[in-house]
Formats: structure tokens, sequence, C-alpha cells
């Protein structure tokens, strides 16, 4: 491992403690950070609600999340009309209405997370009911334990589909669904071998789609003994899943995945470090739940070197915009303007997920990055509801560097970036353009909100989570 | 909000804005002359109160006012009140009693003339001593009428000249025109209801370079002859045009007259307009009606006359392809030519829309959708029948073929109706758009009338209606509606009935297009809904004579009954 990445000479004992609250480990930054990495961002309004709540205890409370069950019904009736639209972006639009949406952001930050661990497409599956099958599987066990729905996954129809376990009989063993469990799912390269790989395939036999619903064809299932992680048996599919999670590894390959994802995906933790996340994982019967809140609420978390160090992927990108800018805005067009800069929900590229890291940014996503923006910040259209314009002082008694400095704040929680005075001399030019006639102060500050907006959201930081 | 938002934008001020200027030679009549009396009222009607109050309720609405475009005629509304010491309702009652504004060259802006006149001369002096704070050059302007002279001399502000003559205030960008218009009386309104009238030379606008392509008569385009070619050629005639808006009681009333030349560059339309001694098409108007229209078109004579109304090439080019759409219509069962079809057809053409009903489907649908038929008049019932039975026939086998769908015919009466339904299997809610089963195309012959429609009943109903015209002795064909050639009615309050009737099929589109909740959803679809019956109806007739189109549209509860 590179010395240099390794996380600044932790030491485990104390690198998952909770944040302790003081004036220099918690601010406005930090509580933004929090509320990006764990809920896609925040409002305003919902930056001020939650700024005095001391971390550890906002924390618990992003993890445990919120029931509304007037939410919970109007989902169920709206899944019900995405799913007779009868196409794919129906769906994304569903699932982007319920990140916006939901009372338990969390919960659907996690659900993305295993939409891209179990990577499954509609385009091999083709059948939109199964694909939201699977997504609410995901969304059941987001926060759960890694086990259950590690169990549950392998009898998905939609994966048993996508990994052609449907095709898997004894006899004519099928390597695929036993090959992405060990190197994927479960436990990653280099802790099986490929006699473990054809061994489990075998176990997985027997099992076929039928009506929408999974089947077991005993006829079908190979009930040979098999030798898989150097267990002997006749294992079944739900035997190999529970030798995958007795592996040492297991823990932390998933603890290993889910730092980057939620802490840096520039730097590489030593085994040390995260040993302790590893161990209490494992003992919590991977409960999900212990592990993003222990995650979450420690000061590795909060570190400066966690900050901003993650690109964001396009969902993040347009969830955030639209909470920081006090949405909502139309799932319709955000999926595909996802879909643009190369996240197509239900739809992953492979079996692999999505590249992730500095693989979202390139010069064409960068430019639909900023369409995006410039969709969601000219007050019609698309950012009919997500006008910078209403964030402004209605009395328009900004001025350019002030402008600049909110919406640095709002969007990056730096009212002081060292763009602050380019943007405001920008500002400035368009002050002079946009002035005229009966214009009240109020109204051209608005306009410039548009324009402080985009030069923010144009800002490198603001590509980074 | 699904309803968008155009803001009342006074026209008074928008008049002001005017952008380029260039000397004008003295004109002796004005090509366009619109006045204005009161318009202050329209803000005060019932009908505007009642939207503006509905939509101060919608999230939407209250959000946009916050948007740099609002926040624009906030401002200037906020200068009225400040500058009058009134709310800006009465502020603007106060200050446009009467206004009018003249153009002189269609080309050339600053041949405009705008005159405003307030309530009295202290309301000018107020405005102007207002005015002169925010732009400085209409100082000198406010001094000379605060000092107490009747007339002021006229002020530069850029290209536009301003003066002051007792309660009037004047605008151009021309001085001779100012001098002139100065000295003349702004005339009173012919009634009371009236709050704006214009009249437009036609002529003159006519004859600019650009207009020619726009007022051009489609004579390569058959397809425009036959939707508005009618129109067309009487614009194309056109002397001049007038238009003028009421405040009534209980409404709102626009009515426009076109003028036109009884000879002109291009053929009168036979067939277009009905001749005034011709049968009328009276509208149909069943219970639960959005939507109506009726109108008459005698297309058999409009293909009688298409030598004069088509270039040759395209006349030409229309009879071959007449031939060749009967050969490929041969393998329907139809072996006539199209125009000899199009000369089975009558001269009564009706459209009605009308909230549904369950759909007859074993899928269930929440939400209801309305239906809509079209029945047109028939010349020969009998002919027509036999002609296209055997052409409904194998559209029948077409759709239950390839489409998958049950045609079956059931009595109605003594008509028959032939309805097509797809089938509704279970999961198939999973394959295609569920929209689907709100349709179930039907159609028949009878009555004197081909009808055709979205549902079987939308069919049923529009042959009851025909029924039911007759029996009361009123004829479908009759000559009720005298002069009228086109008659459309909308009821807002039944539009307001079937929205709530797609309720749910709105709130999922909202969610997934807009991004709101249904919560939401549900507050913007009520203040449409208190708008659309605010609104009442509306209805629209066109009538013509040889020299005249009038066109009324009534808004308001104007219509309580059918």
């Amino acid at each position: 491992m590179n010395d240099e990445k390794t996380l600044f000479g932790l030491d485990p004992e104390t690198a998952w403690q909770p944040l302790f609250p003081t004036p220099s480990t918690w601010n406005a930054a930090k509580l933004a950070h929090l509320h990006r990495r764990a809920e896609f961002g925040a409002s305003r309004a919902r930056l001020e609600e939650t700024s005095f709540v001391p971390p550890a205890e906002l924390v618990a409370s992003i993890v445990e999340g919120r029931e509304d069950r007037r939410y919970e019904e109007d989902v169920d009736r709206l899944r019900e009309t995405a799913l007779a639209r009868s196409d794919i972006r129906s769906l994304q639009a569903l699932w982007i209405y319920r990140m916006m949406h939901s009372p338990h952001p969390l919960r659907e930050r996690m659900t993305l997370f295993w939409h891209d661990h179990f990577a499954t497409s509609h385009a091999k599956v083709g059948n939109y009911r199964l694909m939201q099958r699977q997504n609410e599987l995901l969304r059941r066990h987001a926060l759960g334990h890694f086990g259950e729905m590690l169990q549950e996954i392998t009898r998905d129809p939609a994966m048993l589909i996508w990994l052609d376990s449907h095709t898997n009989r004894v006899g004519h063993a099928n390597e695929n669904y036993a090959r992405e469990i060990f190197e994927l799912f479960g436990l990653g390269v280099g802790h099986y071998t490929e006699a473990d790989i054809l061994e489990a395939a075998r176990a997985f036999t027997g099992w076929d789609v039928h009506d929408g619903e999974p089947r077991f064809q005993p006829q079908f299932f190979d009930a040979g003994e098999k030798t898989i992680l150097g267990r002997t048996g006749p294992w079944g599919a739900g035997d190999v899943v529970r030798i995958v999670l007795e592996q040492p590894a297991c823990g932390r390959f998933l603890v290993r995945k889910l730092f980057a994802e939620f802490v840096s995906e520039t730097i590489e933790p030593g085994e040390d470090v995260l040993e302790p996340l590893v161990e209490g994982f494992r003992v919590r019967n991977y409960d999900i739940a212990w592990l993003m809140q222990t995650m979450l609420g420690s000061w590795t978390f909060f570190s400066d070197e966690a900050m901003r160090h993650r690109v964001k992927s396009p969902v993040e990108f347009v969830l955030g915009a639209v909470r920081e800018l006090d949405g909502p805005a139309g799932p319709l067009r955000l999926a595909e303007l996802c879909e643009r800069m190369g996240q197509s929900l239900f739809r992953p590229p492979s079996v692999k997920g999505w590249d992730g890291g500095g693989n979202w940014l390139n010069s064409r996503t960068m430019l639909v990055r900023q369409q995006t923006m410039i969709e969601l910040t000219r007050g019609r259209g698309l950012g009919q509801r997500t006008d910078p314009a209403r964030l402004v002082s209605s009395r328009g008694e900004s001025g350019d560097v002030g402008l600049a400095e909110t919406f640095l704040d709002l969007m990056l929680q730096r009212p002081d970036h060292p763009a602050r005075d380019r943007i405001a001399a920008l500002l400035g030019e368009e002050r002079r353009r946009v002035q005229r006639g009966f214009a009240s102060a109020s109204s051209v500050d608005g306009e410039l909100a548009r324009t402080a907006a985009q030069l923010v959201a144009a800002l490198p930081d603001y590509q980074l989570a | 909000m699904f309803v968008p938002f155009r803001p009342l934008f006074p026209a008074t001020f928008a008049l002001l804005v005017v952008s380029t200027t260039t000397a004008v030679s003295a004109e002796p009549e004005p090509w366009l002359v619109v006045d204005v009396h009161r318009p202050a009222r329209l803000l005060r009607h019932e009908l505007v109160t009642s939207v503006r109050s509905a939509l101060a309720e919608s999230p939407d609405f209250r959000d946009r006012q916050r948007t740099p475009e609002l926040e624009r005629v906030r401002g200037l509304l906020e200068f009225v009140e400040n500058a009058l010491g009134v709310e800006w309702e009465s502020g603007l009652d106060r200050l446009v009693r009467r206004a009018r504004l003249q153009g002189f060259d269609p080309d050339r802006p600053m041949a405009n003339v705008l005159v405003v006149e307030s309530d009295s001369r202290e309301t000018q002096v107020e405005l102007l001593n207002a005015l002169a704070k925010r732009i400085p050059p209409l100082g000198p302007l406010a001094e000379q009428v605060g000092s107490g002279a009747a007339a002021s001399r006229p002020v530069r502000i850029g290209p536009l000249l301003v003066a002051v003559d007792g309660a009037r205030i004047l605008v151009s960008g021309d001085e001779s025109l100012l001098k002139r218009v100065g000295s003349e009386t702004l005339p009173a309104a012919n009634d009371a209801d009236l709050v704006l009238s214009a009249r437009l030379n036609v002529d003159r606008l006519r004859d600019r370079i650009e207009a020619e392509e726009a007022f051009a008569f489609p004579h390569r385009d058959p397809g425009a002859v036959a939707t508005v070619g009618g129109w067309l050629a009487r614009i194309r005639n056109g002397r001049e045009l007038h238009v003028e808006l009421r405040s009534r009681e209980r409404g709102l009333e626009v009515s426009a007259s076109l003028i036109s030349e009884r000879t002109g560059d291009v053929p009168r339309i036979g067939g277009f307009f009905a001749p005034a001694d011709s049968a009328q098409p009276t509208p149909l108007r069943p219970t639960g009606t959005i939507f109506a229209a009726s109108w008459y078109r005698d297309y058999a004579r409009l293909w009688a006359d298409r030598d004069e109304l088509l270039e040759a090439e395209v006349v030409e080019r229309m009879e071959e392809r007449d031939g060749e759409v009967r050969d490929e219509l041969k393998v329907l069962g139809l072996n006539r030519l199209p125009s000899e079809v199009v000369g089975m057809l009558g001269t009564d053409y009706h459209v009605v829309v009308m909230r549904g009903e369950s759909p007859d489907y074993d899928v269930h649908r929440d939400e209801r959708l309305p239906m809509a038929a079209v029945a047109i008049s028939l010349r020969d019932e009998q002919a027509f029948r036999e002609t296209f039975e055997p052409v409904f026939k194998v559209v029948g086998l077409i759709l239950a073929g390839e489409q998958k769908m049950l045609v079956k015919q059931a009595p109605h009466g003594d008509a028959v109706i032939t309805t097509a339904r797809y089938r509704d299997d279970r999961g198939s809610r999973e394959s295609g758009n569920a929209l689907r089963y709100h349709f179930a195309p039907s159609w028949t012959v009878a009555r004197g009338h081909v009808v055709v429609g979205s549902t079987r009943r939308s069919v049923a109903t529009v042959l009851e209606e025909i029924e039911r015209k007759r029996s009361t002795n009123v004829e479908v064909h009759g000559n009720r509606e005298a002069a009228a050639s086109e008659n459309g009615f909308v009821s807002f309050r039944e539009a307001a009935v079937a929205l709530q009737e797609a309720r749910p099929l709105l709130v999922g589109r909202a969610q997934l297009e807009e991004g709101i909740s249904s919560r939401r959803a549900d507050t913007e679809l009520r203040v449409a809904r208190t708008i659309l019956e605010a609104l009442g109806s509306a209805t629209i007739r066109t009538s013509t004579d040889d020299t005249t189109i009038n066109v009324t549209l009534v808004v308001g509860h104007t219509d309580a009954t059918k």
C-alpha cells in the first residue's frame, strides 16, 4: 500500500470513535458533509433544522429514519402508475422521486449502493416488475442484515435471470452466479478458487423463474456432495450463502467497499484500521445499520481528508443540486440527465456496476453536468421549482460579493472560496447587462442568483461529494 | 401547478415599451387605433377576482411570485402604490380613465402615439413627481406641470417624447404626431360595458412585404385550403378588423369582426362557410359535455371548385392520387374514389368531448378519463351504409387479428353500434400502456350521421342527443343558428369535475414529471378546479355574411343551461 494514501496514521482504537463536537470539529461544512454523503444533500432549511443537533444524535436519527404512512401509501400508488407506463424511464423516475421525498433518505442512498453492488440490468432481465421487485428487496434490507439480503438476492427473480441461474441445471451447471457471489457480492478476488466456483455452481442448480416468482425444481438440483471453501456436504444455494458469510474475508470486503463509498475513495486504509469495524460488523451478524452509524458518526468520517474526496455520481449530483436549491424537480427529466451523465438506474453497464470515481467525469459528462445546472437554475421547465432567485434576499440588498458568498455558502459551505471575487466580478458584468427600466434591485438580484448558482456549480469542488 | 401563470400586465404600461427611433412622414389616417376605458374594472370583475383568490392558494403561484420576472411586475405595482398612496388596483383606476394608442405606420414604432387620461390633473402631478425620481429627464416636465401649467412642452426621454396636457399624458417618438393627436379629444365608450376597442386597417398591414407571406393563399396546399382556406381568403381580402372587449355582469365578452372586400385577390371559397340560406349545424351538447364544436363545411363543393382554388398541377396530382387511393382501398372492400366518398358526406360536423364513465374492462383503473365522439351528417345514409358496411367488416377483422381486439356489434334502439375492445387478460397491465383500457373505439351509421367515438357510450350518447334534438323539434340540420357557421362550447365546470375524475392519473404524472408530492399535487389540482369553476363556461360563435366574419367569445357564468 502506498504510505501517502494510508489514512493519516490512524490509530485503530480511536479511528471509529464518535466525533466529539467542538467549534473546530463540528461546523456547517461538516454538517453539510454528513447530509451530502448520507442523504444526497440538504436544503438550507434542513441544514438549519439540524445545526443544533449533536452529531451522534443526528447520525442516529439519519440511520433510523422516520416512518410516514402517507408517504408509503403514496409511493405504493405511484409504483403502479410507473409500472403501468411500461418504460424503464418511469421506474427510474419513481426511484428518483423516492430519493427526493423519502422520510428516510439514507435508506434510498443505501439502496443505490446495493444496486451498484448487486448490479442487475433491465437490459437483460427485460421485465419492469421484476426489476422493481429487486429494488424493493434492496430497500427492505438496505440497512438490515447483509446475510438476509444475500440469501434473498440469491433467489431474486431478476438476479436469477440476470446471471442465468434459471438455466443452471444438474449436469449443465452455469457458473455465473457462483463466480459473482464470491468475487463481487461476498468475498472479493483472492479468497476463493476456480474449484470453489465449480462446486458452488452445482449447489445453485434447480432454481428458475415461474410467473414472476422464484421456483425450486428438485429434479434439476444437483444433490451430490460438494466441497466449497473447505466445507463438504450436499450443499444447496442457502448453504453456499451461509458458507460465504462465515468467511472472515466477507466482512473485510464489505467494510472496505462501504468505506470507499461513504468515507473516501482516494485513500486506502490499512487492514488494522478497518478491523474494529469488520469485527463489530461480524459479531453483530452483519448489521448494516450499526456499521453505517459507526462509520458516519466517527471522527474519521468528519476528517478533512474525507471531505470532498469523492466524485459525485450523477444521481448524487442532481439530487444534491435539487436539495440545495430547495426543489423538487421532475424525476423523469432528472433520470434522463443521469443517464446522459453515465448513470442509468436499473441499467448498470455490467455485473460490476458503475466504475465510479474519476470515471464519472469526462469532457462529455462535464458538459451535461453544466447543462443540468442551467436547466435547474433557469426558473422554468425542469427548474421551475429550483429557481435560485427564490433563495436570495427579497429586498435585493446582497450586492455581487454578497450573492457570490450566498451561493458558495449554500452549495460549498465556503463563502470565502478563492473563486469568490472572480464570481463577483462576473456577476457585476451581468448586473450591468440586466439592469434596466423598472427592474427593482430584488429582481436584478434574482436574475443574478441564477447566474451565481451556475458559476458555483461549474467549480471543480462542486463535482465532489 | 398545472395552469401556467401569465402575469396580468397592464396594457397601458406594456405599450410604453417602444424600441427604436425614426422620423415619420405625416399619414392622414392611423392604421391602428386602440381605445381603453377604465381597464381597472377588469381587475375587479368577479371572474378575475375569483381566479386571483384561487391562485393565491397555489404553492406554485406563490413560489413564482418570488422570481425576478414577477418581482419586476411587483416593482412596477409598488411604484404605483407609492406614487399615489393607494393600493395598486385603485392606483391603476385613477391613472387610466381612458387611453388611446394610435399607430400611423406599421413599419415605424416611433410613429405611435399613446394618450393616457387619468382621473384628474392632480393624479398626473403625483405620478410625474414619482416618475421623475426614477427617470431624471422627466424632472423638467414634473416642474412645469407642478407649477400649474395646463400643458407642458414635450420632454425627450431616450427615443420618446413625453408631454402633459391637463389630465392627459402623451407619449410618442414623433413631435408632429404628438401635436396633432394632442389636440384631439379622447372618445367616450359606446356603451357602459366596453373596456377595449381596437380597429386595425388590414389593408395597410397586408401591403407590407413581411406580411405578404403570412397572408398568401395556399394555392399549392389542398390540406390548408380544406382546413383554413375560407379564413385565409377572407383575411386576404380583408379591409378592416374590429375587436371589442366588454365586461358584462356575469362574464367577459370578446367580439371580433373582419370586414372584407366583396372581390379581392382570392376567390370566395364556396362551401367553406355556411351560406345564409342554407342549413346550419346545431351544436350537440349532451349532459356532461366538456367541449362541443359544430361547424359547416361542404367538402363536395370544395372538391367541385378545386380548379379555382388550387394550381392546375396540384389539381392534376390530386386527381391522380384520387384514383390511386381508390385502388389501395379496394383491399378494404371499398371500390369508390375518395372524392365520391366525400360527396356522400353532408355539411354538418360535430365534435363532442364529455365526461367519461368507468371503463368497461376487467383491468381496474382508478382514474376516469373523458370520452369523445365525432358525428358527420350524411347526404344519403343508405348509400353510405351500403358502401361502408364491407369496409367496417374488414376493419373489424384487422383489429381482431393484428391488434388482438374483440369486435362486437350491439343494438342501440334501431341503430347498431360496433365496438372494438382490447383484451384485458391477466398480466396485460404489465405490457403496454394501461391507459388503453379507457378506450373501446366504436362507430355506427344512423340518424343521418356517421358517428365514431372513443367508447361505445360516447357513440350512444351522441346518437341519443341527435334523437333528442329531433324529438324536441330541433332539426340537427335545421336553420336554428341563423348564419352561424361555427359554434364552440367549453364547460369549465364539467372540466373541473373531469379533472377530479382523472385525479389519480394527473397526480401520478405530477409526481413523475414535476417531482411534486401527491399532497402538493392535490393542492394544485384543487386550485385548478376552483379556477375552472370560477370561469363557468365559454362559447364561441362564428357567423358570416357577404362581407363580414363575426366571432364572439363569451367567458363566464353566462350559460347556465344547455
